[in-house]
C-alpha cells in the first residue's frame, strides 16, 4: 500500500524522499553510491587483513 | 591510591560532567533534548557509539580474561564490521529520513501499533533490568578495590550521570561519551606502555610476546566449528554478526546515537568508523591482559585476586590451611618463573629440541601452580559458599593499584568510572526516550506541547537514573538471577532483529503475522536457553530465523495487509 499524498507528517515526507532518491537514475546518485561501496569494501577488507595478520602473529609468537 | 591519584580521578570525572553540561546547554524542545537537534558530526557519533558499547566491565574484565584464558575473545567482534556495513545500507537511511525518535516508532507505520508496543516493551524490560547491572557490576569491583561502600560507588557513577544527562539530554550524553572514550584510550595506552616498562630489564616486547604465545595466551584464532564453544572464528563471525546487527540496529541505546547524526552521511561514517576501530581496540585491550600475564610470570601474583575474599579467609578458621597453600604457591611460582626464563633462552637460541623440552617443563610447572590455585578456590568456597570463584574482574585492577606509578593509577580508575558512566548514560537516556515517545506520548498524552514533553523527558531521565541506582543496591541479593539478567539481552535480541528484518526486506508480511512470529521466536530461544547447551551467541541467529520463517508461513493464512509503508533503501 502506498502513502496518502495528503499525508504531510515527517514520516510521510521522509518516505517520499527515499522513494524519490531511489527513482533518480542521475549520475550524481550513482557516483555517491560508488563512493559508499568503496567505503564498505574498505571496512570489509580491513577485517580480512586483520584476520590474516592475527593468524601470522599467532603462529609467529606461539 | 595516593593523594595525586585521587586528584587525577576527581579532576577527570569532574571535567567530564562539566563538559557534558556545557555542551548540552540550550535544548528548548524534545528534538534538541532527545536527538541533539540532529546536529552531531561523525566523530561524535562514532566515539559515542564506541563509548556506549564499552562498559566498565570491558576494561576490568577483558584484560583479566586474556590473563586467564588468552586472547580468543577478540573473535566475538569479527561480525561487527559486517553488521556496520549492513546497517549503513539499510537502517541508517530509513531511520534518518523518516525522522523517527526511536527505532520502534518506525514499526508502527510499517506494521501496526501492537508490534511497536511489543518491541518497545521488550526493550524497556530487557534494558530496564540491565540498567541496574551496568551500575552494579563496576560498582562492586571498584568498591572492593577502593575500599568504598558499594552505595558510595553507585552514587558517584549514577549521580554524575543523572546530573549531566538531565541537564542537557542526549547532546550532553554524546559529548560526555566522546570525552570519556578519549580518557579511556589515553588510560589504556598509558597502562600498556607502563606494563611493558615494568617487565624485567632484559626483556622487550618481542620476548614478552614469545612468553605469552608459548603459554597459550595469544590464542587469537580458533577455526574449529563447535556450537557449544563460545569463542571461535565461526561463532564470532556468524553469531557476532547477528548480535551486532541486533544491538546496533534494534537497541535504542545504540540507534539513538546515530539518529543524532547531522545527516545520513555523518551517521554512516560514524558507524563505519566503529566497524574499523572496534576489532583493533579489543585486540589492544586483550594484549594488555596478555602483557599483565607475562609480568606476573616474574612477579609473584596473589593466590586469589579478590582482596576482600582473601582477607575474609585469612580471618577465618581456614587461615592456616590457606597460608599453607600460599607457601606451596610461592614455591610453584619460583619453579615456573625459572622455566619461563629457560624457555625464552631456548627460543632465542633457536634449538628446537631444547625449546620443546623447556616448553614441556614450563607447561608442567604452570599446571602445578594452577592446581594449587584450584585448591585455594575450593577452600574459599568452603569458607563462603556464596563466593564468586572467578577473580577475572580483579586481575587488572590489582595490577594497576600495586604496580602502576603515581598519577597513572588515578587515570586508570578514572577510565573505569568513565566507561561505566558512558554506557549507563546512553542506556538510561534511551530508556527515557522510549518511555516518553513510545509509551507516554503514544498511549497517554498525544496533545501536549513542547514544553510539557521536555519537562516529562527531564523527569523520566532523572527517574530512570534513580531507579538504576536503587536497583544496583539490591542486585547483590538477586543471587543467581544476576546471570540471567546478564544474558537477558541475548534472549530478546534475535526476536527484535527478526521483526526488523521483516520490516526492511519482506514487504508483504503484515503486523499480525510478525506479532505472532515474535512469540514463536521467543518460545524457541527460551527453550534453547533452558534445555540445551548451545552458546548464547547463537540465540540471536535462532530467534531471528524462527521469527522470519514463522511470519512468512503465517502471513498467507492470516491474509494480512502490509502496513502503509513500503520502505526503499537509499
Amino acid at each position: 500500500m502506498s502513502i496518502s499524498p495528503k499525508d504531510n507528517s515527517p514520516l510521510a515526507t521522509g518516505n517520499r524522499q527515499l522513494e524519490t532518491e531511489n527513482s533518480q537514475p542521475g549520475t550524481q546518485n550513482s557516483e555517491r553510491s560508488k563512493t559508499w561501496n568503496k567505503l564498505y569494501a574498505l571496512v570489509l577488507t580491513e577485517l580480512i587483513v586483520l584476520v590474516v595478520a592475527f593468524y601470522f602473529f599467532m603462529k609467529y609468537f606461539s | 591510591m595516593r593523594p595525586l591519584d585521587w586528584i587525577v580521578l576527581f579532576l577527570t570525572l569532574g571535567s567530564i560532567v562539566l563538559y557534558g553540561i556545557y555542551k548540552g546547554r540550550g535544548s528548548k524542545n524534545i528534538k534538541g533534548y532527545l536527538l541533539a537537534d540532529r546536529q552531531m558530526k561523525w566523530y561524535t557519533v562514532a566515539l559515542s557509539i564506541m563509548a556506549t558499547q564499552a562498559s566498565a566491565i570491558t576494561f576490568t574484565s577483558t584484560p583479566g580474561q586474556a590473563y586467564a584464558d588468552g586472547m580468543r575473545f577478540v573473535q566475538y567482534y569479527f561480525g561487527l564490521p559486517i553488521a556496520m556495513v549492513i546497517l549503513c545500507i539499510t537502517a541508517v537511511p530509513v531511520f534518518h529520513k523518516l525522522g523517527v525518535y526511536t527505532a520502534y516508532e518506525y514499526l508502527e507505520h510499517r506494521f501496526d501499533l501492537k508490534t511497536r508496543t511489543l518491541t518497545s516493551a521488550i526493550f524497556l524490560l530487557s534494558r530496564g533490568l540491565g540498567a541496574g547491572m551496568t551500575i552494579y557490576a563496576p560498582s562492586l569491583v571498584l568498591s572492593v578495590m577502593l575500599g568504598w561502600d558499594i552505595t558510595v560507588t553507585s552514587l558517584v557513577i549514577g549521580g554524575a550521570v543523572i546530573i549531566y544527562m538531565t541537564s542537557g539530554g542526549v547532546k550532553s550524553v554524546n559529548w560526555a561519551d566522546f570525552q570519556q572514550l578519549l580518557v579511556i584510550m589515553l588510560g589504556m595506552v598509558a597502562a600498556f606502555v607502563t606494563t611493558i616498562a615494568l617487565l624485567p630489564d632484559s626483556m622487550g616486547l618481542t620476548d614478552a610476546l614469545h612468553v605469552a604465545g608459548g603459554m597459550g595466551r595469544l590464542n587469537i584464532l580458533d577455526f574449529s566449528f563447535d556450537l557449544n564453544n563460545r569463542y571461535n572464528f565461526w561463532s564470532g563471525l556468524i553469531g557476532g554478526l547477528f548480535i551486532a546487527l541486533a544491538y546496533f540496529g534494534t537497541d535504542q541505546s545504540q540507534v539513538q546515537r546515530y539518529l543524532t547524526g547531522q545527516s545520513v552521511t555523518q551517521s554512516r561514517i560514524g558507524l563505519l568508523f566503529n566497524g574499523m576501530a572496534k576489532v583493533p581496540m579489543q585486540f589492544f585491550i586483550l594484549l594488555i591482559g596478555a602483557m599483565v600475564f607475562v609480568f606476573f610470570q616474574f612477579e609473584r601474583p596473589p593466590l586469589f585476586f579478590n582482596p576482600v575474599e582473601t582477607e575474609k579467609i585469612k580471618a577465618s578458621s581456614y587461615a592456616a590451611e590457606y597460608n599453607q597453600l600460599e607457601e606451596q604457591y610461592d614455591r610453584a611460582f619460583e619453579e615456573k618463573s625459572k622455566h619461563v626464563r629457560e624457555y625464552l633462552a631456548a627460543k632465542k637460541s633457536g634449538m628446537e629440541a631444547q625449546e620443546r623440552e623447556s616448553q614441556e617443563q614450563l607447561d608442567a610447572a604452570s599446571r602445578e601452580a594452577e592446581a594449587i590455585r584450584g585448591k585455594a578456590i575450593e577452600l574459599l568456597k568452603t569458607n563462603d559458599p556464596t563466593i564468586d570463584p572467578s577473580d577475572t574482574n580483579y586481575v587488572f585492577l590489582s595490577f594497576v593499584i600495586k604496580y602502576l606509578p603515581l598519577g597513572l593509577v588515578g587515570l586508570v580508575f578514572a577510565c573505569i568510572f568513565a566507561a561505566s558512566m558512558s554506557s549507563s548514560s546512553s542506556e538510561l537516556s534511551s530508556l527515557a526516550t522510549c518511555s516518553i515517545i513510545d509509551v507516554y506520548k503514544r498511549h497517554f498524552k498525544q496533545d501536549g506541547d513542547e514544553r510539557h514533553y521536555l519537562m516529562v523527558s527531564r523527569i523520566l531521565m532523572a527517574a530512570w537514573g534513580v531507579y538504576a541506582i536503587i536497583f544496583s543496591q539490591y542486585a547483590s541479593r538477586l543471587g543467581s538471577l544476576i546471570e540471567a539478567v546478564n544474558i537477558m539481552g541475548s534472549l530478546f535480541y534475535g526476536t527484535l532483529l527478526g521483526i526488523f528484518l521483516l520490516a526492511f526486506y519482506f514487504k508483504r508480511v503484515g503486523g499480525t503475522a510478525t506479532f505472532l512470529a515474535a512469540f514463536a521466536g521467543e518460545a524457541v530461544v527460551f527453550s534453547c536457553f533452558l534445555f540445551t547447551d548451545i552458546s548464547w551467541l547463537w540465540y540471536n541467529v535462532v530467534g531471528c530465523g524462527v521469527v522470519v520463517l514463522v511470519a512468512l508461513l503465517l502471513n498467507p493464512l492470516l491474509n494480512n495487509k502490509s502496513g502503509s509503508w513500503e520502505v526503499n533503501h537509499a
